[in-house]
């Protein structure tokens, strides 16, 4: 299994990000998050779960279909 | 976009928790599915839980407890969400059933040290683009699993494509989707 640290791997994913041109845009990005229609009733729970935690701790929110 | 401090940070109560689990279970846990996505992307996309395939349901069990993670009792029953109280913006769960159903080769997950010896492993970027393939084609018409599997095909590096198109089908996915 190779092993190398979060922190250089992240380094080289905006490296290669940056090379393929990947689009980060608003949109594009939210292309990518799961829409949720297909979540399991126990992820649903966790995701609101989550949410109303996040909130009433005054915590930035991950943005998620649920 | 980069991943945020907070998301970062998660990950190193993770990592703790799953340096614990190997302890005791001697046997890796792993993180798959939008979060593996999202690290393997960079940040290009975000999710707010963590899926973690881990075969020792007490063993996780111990090892989320001992490393300051919470149980999740608004998340129902079942293998059970958790949370750690100093990053609330996150939900972790423990899924059910093996690694990639025992199809993916384990020997090719990448080990992510967060801090202090402590880290993540996710599954190589071949297995996850075949995992969000397979997704892909009974989604019913949501296309992000799609996406995901496109940005993670379009930065990858040294692909084992021989590998990739195999777990492609083991997955049900289609490779004509990448141009394979």
């Amino acid at each position: 299994m190779q092993t190398l640290t979060l922190e250089c791997f992240l380094e080289k994913a905006e490296q290669r990000k940056a090379v393929a041109g990947l689009d980060e845009s608003e949109a594009a990005v939210d292309a990518r998050r799961n829409k949720g229609g297909r979540r399991t009733p126990a992820k649903r729970l966790l995701l609101r779960s989550t949410e109303r935690r996040a909130r009433a701790a005054g915590a930035n929110l991950v943005a998620s279909y649920y | 976009m980069a991943l945020p401090a907070d998301y970062i940070g998660a990950l190193g109560r993770l990592a703790d928790a799953f340096a614990a689990y190997e302890a005791e279970a001697g046997s890796v846990a792993v993180l798959v599915g939008g979060a593996a996505a999202a690290i393997h992307t960079g940040g290009a996309f975000m999710s707010a839980d963590f899926d973690i395939v881990a075969a020792g349901d007490e063993a996780f069990a111990n090892a989320m407890a001992t490393t300051g993670f919470l149980r999740d009792t608004a998340a129902g029953h079942g293998l059970g969400g958790w949370y750690h109280p100093d990053f609330p913006a996150y939900g972790v769960e423990q899924v059910s059933g093996g690694y990639f159903d025992g199809k993916a080769d384990k020997e090719r997950c990448l080990r992510l040290i967060v801090r202090d010896g402590s880290a993540i492993v996710l599954p190589a970027i071949e297995d996850l683009i075949a995992d969000r393939l397979g997704q892909h084609e009974v989604s019913q018409g949501d296309a992000s699993m799609l996406e995901q599997a496109k940005a993670l095909y379009t930065i990858a590096q040294g692909l084992d494509l021989t590998y990739l198109v195999r777990r492609i089908e083991d997955e049900g996915g289609n490779p004509a989707h990448l141009g394979l």
